[in-house]
């Protein structure tokens, strides 16, 4: 089957300042690809890239075939209205209008998108709450009288109410508590499922995609440091700064293998047009001057990074020499 | 052991009081009845969902409960000497200089009109009589003792100019600048990114070590209590359901809640899986119950756990309430040292 999203070498800049540099990713129907990075990493940017709210510098985003970056005024406007592409957001208080109700909340992408009659609309709703979990008695309250965790699934329900075949989560868990927040990754892995949609989840939080996520891609300021299979690229991190993120989450089980502090540089240095990680990372040398370029190591897997195959090793060599710290 | 450095007995506290012509009339109650004590140099961690309760204890320990809330009975003692009795002038006198807090958004302490420097070294003038040019060097090595780089550099910009995590230090420096007793850390790293919130745990680790700081640490999130604590403190609908150390909660657990939050959190797998939930919502913050407020929640629930109130049993040096403590097998996680 033909990816639903595909992003070639996308570059982002606002003004002078490049925020997604050469990035490529795809996502097939009925899988869930999870994007993770920190505050300035690009990976809202590349969100809003993709339906069209950022200033693209280079690259090709297709939707369905569909060339996304080219489309202007009129066209674009049609496929932001067509649905194919549903965005939920981090904080659904801030995201839906306080002053429509849950019905008129759901209801709306569906007025723009098609025209159905008006019982049918009522339908759709109606079959969209009850897809996320929600009691039909909720479509007239507004969204202030509801709770937390239910608000987020009134963003899920009006995102899927319309079918789109890209659905786009940007932090979508990270205000909820952690009980709350494997009922929304549940609900979403159900939606890829029964309604075979591809699915980005953007995260800066690891445990966000566990369970659900099928690859994943890490941003480092804009670039992508490495991608894959999750299990693979977690279980075995292939550049020091994944290797630094899954060091550095917090676990029940005090279970890492490396400390944070074993992947952090001890003499921190700017390096300008270089590896954009070289700065903070420990194995960085002369050679790391040149920004690496991603590429593949295994089936499904690419690291970019000049030194993934021999920093594991130096790390066992200094640990074993007792100078790590 | 010696006298506790805080200790917390059948604290209760109300929400919801009126605030404008009846102050304080009214509310309903959201903690009911909580103690627990933190020993000197001794890191606790209070873990439990939204509305547990948690954050009302410890802003009752700060004395800086929101406008509505209302201590109604209990008592809160720190290093021997009552706190609820303290007028303005008592508090001058603690808050800040013995017990100290840091908080889940860090920029909205500070004031964006004025450098971060300027800030502390003010702390440092008023709490401790410090003069101009003395107040700025100690500030310069507290910011360089918390870990930020170019710490003469960074006394002399605005909160805005500063990331999350350096403004976070800057508050963990504002907080331990007069060299308190207590730190409170109510989702202190919440908000942070991975990577920061490890650098962060780390320095509240060795500032407990170095300065032998006692720490009482607010988390949802029971791997951040984990990482960081030697004593867990559950809490679930105003109420201590459970407490050990945290080899003893996270190996063993004896409350079905825990349980169920363990099951919830992270734990390093990464293979495709349908996630543990705990079924059902905690009761409305308020709720008066009888008997536990999880039963409706819990598998292992069975009438007696519904008609009596249902005390905390202390046991080998851990609590519990739950009446099946006894008879239900819980399992926890295994710990990799």
């Amino acid at each position: 089957m033909s990816d639903v999203l595909e992003v070639q070498g996308l570059s982002v800049s606002y003004g002078s300042h490049r925020v997604l540099d050469e990035v490529s990713l795809r996502a097939a129907p009925g899988e869930i690809v999870g994007v993770i990075g920190e505050t300035g990493s690009g990976k809202t940017t590349l969100a809003r890239a993709i339906v069209g709210l950022a200033p693209t510098v280079s690259g090709q985003i297709q939707v369905d075939d569909v060339e996304v970056t080219g489309l202007s005024g009129r066209a674009r406007r049609a496929h932001r209205r067509s649905g194919a592409v549903h965005y939920v957001f981090q904080d659904p208080l801030r995201s839906l209008d306080p002053d429509l109700t849950v019905g008129e909340i759901v209801r709306e992408p569906l007025a723009i998108a098609a025209r159905l009659p008006r019982q049918e609309q009522q339908d759709r709703v109606l079959g969209a709450l009850h897809r996320v979990g929600l009691p039909a008695d909720l479509v007239d309250r507004v969204p202030a009288e509801i709770s937390g965790g239910q608000r987020q699934r009134v963003s899920i329900a009006r995102a899927v109410v319309g079918d789109p075949r890209l659905l786009i989560c940007d932090e979508p868990v990270s205000a909820l508590d952690a009980s709350n927040r494997n009922h929304v990754l549940r609900l979403i892995d159900e939606l890829r499922r029964d309604l075979s949609m591809a699915i980005l989840l953007i995260s800066h939080d690891l445990s966000s995609l566990a369970g659900i996520a099928d690859r994943v891609v890490v941003l480092y300021r804009g670039r992508v440091v490495e991608d894959g299979p999750i299990a693979q690229v977690f279980n075995e991190p292939r550049h020091p700064y994944t290797a630094l993120l899954i060091a550095s989450a917090p676990s029940v089980r005090r279970e890492h293998r490396l400390l944070p502090a074993q992947l952090r540089t001890l003499t921190p240095v700017r390096v300008s047009g270089g590896c954009v990680f070289a700065d903070r990372c420990r194995f960085a040398d002369a050679d790391c001057d040149v920004q690496p370029a991603l590429e593949p190591v295994a089936p499904g897997r690419s690291v970019s990074c000049h030194h993934h195959s021999t920093w594991r090793e130096s790390l066992t060599a200094e640990h074993l020499s007792g100078r790590a710290s | 052991m010696s006298r506790a450095l805080l200790e917390v007995k059948d604290l209760r506290v109300s929400v919801g009081a009126g605030t404008g012509s009846r102050p304080g009339e009214g509310g309903i109650e959201a903690v009911h009845g909580v103690s627990f004590s933190v020993g000197r140099g001794e890191t606790v961690g209070l873990v439990g969902e939204s509305g547990s309760g948690k954050t009302l204890a410890c802003r009752s320990i700060l004395g800086v409960l929101a406008p509505g809330c209302r201590i109604d009975s209990g008592a809160i003692s720190f290093d021997g000497s009552d706190l609820l009795g303290l007028d303005r002038q008592g508090w001058d006198g603690v808050r800040g200089t013995r017990v100290a807090g840091v908080f889940q958004d860090p920029a909205s302490y500070l004031d964006p009109s004025l450098t971060v420097g300027h800030q502390l070294s003010e702390q440092l003038r008023v709490k401790l009589g410090r003069g101009r040019r003395e107040a700025h060097a100690e500030a310069v090595d507290l910011f360089a003792a918390m870990g930020l780089h170019r710490p003469d550099r960074v006394y002399h910009q605005y909160p805005h100019e500063l990331s999350g995590g350096m403004v976070q230090r800057v508050l963990i420096a504002m907080a331990v600048s007069c060299d308190p007793e207590l730190l409170i850390a109510d989702e202190a790293t919440t908000a942070l990114d991975v990577t920061i919130q490890a650098e962060v745990l780390e320095l509240l680790k060795k500032l407990q070590a170095e300065r032998g700081l006692s720490i009482l640490a607010v988390s949802h999130d029971l791997a951040t209590i984990a990482e960081l604590c030697d004593r867990v403190l559950v809490f679930y609908a105003g109420e201590l359901v459970e407490a050990g150390t945290t080899e003893q909660v996270l190996q063993a657990p004896s409350h079905p809640y825990t349980e169920a939050l363990l099951r919830v959190a992270s734990v390093g797998n990464w293979e495709r899986r349908e996630l543990e939930v705990i079924p059902g919502n905690p009761p409305p913050v308020g709720t008066q119950h009888l008997g536990c407020g999880f039963a409706d929640r819990c598998a292992f629930a069975v009438d007696r756990c519904r008609d009596r109130s249902i005390e905390l049993i202390e046991r080998a040096g851990r609590s519990v309430r739950c009446v099946r403590a006894d008879d239900v097998a819980l399992s926890g996680v295994r710990l990799i040292a």
